[in-house]
């Protein structure tokens, strides 16, 4: 069994989520009770967690220098209506959640995101001979 | 004059290989534009590119993916440092129950 702890933007982030959603707050404290026996190779091979690919060596690095499992993972276990992921490393017997997202609302905000920059950017340099 | 040989971007490219791959396309264009290109070590790096080329990679659903990708990874790399950056403070989940009135 493991010993499941949040970090300060993980706590900030459920909170968030929950003071606008009981039934929110309900699931994500339920996933993270399923945390405290997860078996990681199975839920690995079930898909229902899986590894961040792609970090910086850098922040990789910093896992290792501190104990920690060399993987980021992710929990992915949440019905189709409410894509949440949590983002969470591993010391021994310890889980340590590091961020909580709904996957969609992070979409929907990178879209924007682009599509009002980059209209900016490339109106900018069509007014300029580049 | 533009070129407008198709471009792949589905896949990520290494430091080289989009170098080797913008320098070629963007030879005689006059009007440029910069953009970031996404290496498979997750590194950015700038290349320029010609306006016509930066539109078309806009629209391209594919390269969407991989500039969400990272933005996501960016996500966790910055929650990474903020947990390390914090002295690894934490709330442990009975903790968290309790404050949560539950």
């Amino acid at each position: 069994m493991y010993k499941v702890k949040l970090s300060k933007l993980a706590e900030k982030s459920l909170r968030d989520f929950s003071d606008k959603n009981k039934e929110i707050e309900d699931l994500l404290i339920s996933k993270l009770e399923d945390l405290q026996n997860i078996d990681i190779q199975s839920a690995l091979k079930s898909r229902k967690v899986g590894i961040v690919e792609g970090l910086p060596q850098k922040a990789l690095k910093r896992l290792k220098e501190r104990n920690f499992d060399e993987h980021v993972y992710e929990y992915r276990d949440f019905p189709k209506s409410k894509p949440f992921r949590m983002v969470f490393i591993m010391r021994e017997d310890t889980i340590v959640v590091i961020l909580i997202v709904h996957h969609q609302q992070m979409k929907e905000r990178f879209n924007n995101l682009v599509s009002k920059k980059l209209t900016s950017y490339l109106d900018l340099m069509d007014r300029n001979s580049f | 004059m533009e070129r407008t040989e198709k471009i792949e971007t589905s896949g990520v490219f290494s430091i080289k290989e989009a170098r080797v791959k913008f320098t070629e396309i963007n030879r005689d264009v006059a009007k440029k534009g910069s953009i970031v290109i996404l290496t498979n070590r997750g590194t950015p790096s700038t290349a320029i590119v010609s306006m016509k080329l930066l539109r078309k990679l806009i629209g391209d659903k594919a390269f969407k993916e991989i500039l969400f990708k990272q933005f996501y990874l960016k996500q966790v790399e910055d929650s990474i440092n903020n947990f390390f950056d914090s002295n690894e403070e934490t709330i442990s989940l009975d903790e968290l129950k309790k404050k949560l009135g539950r």
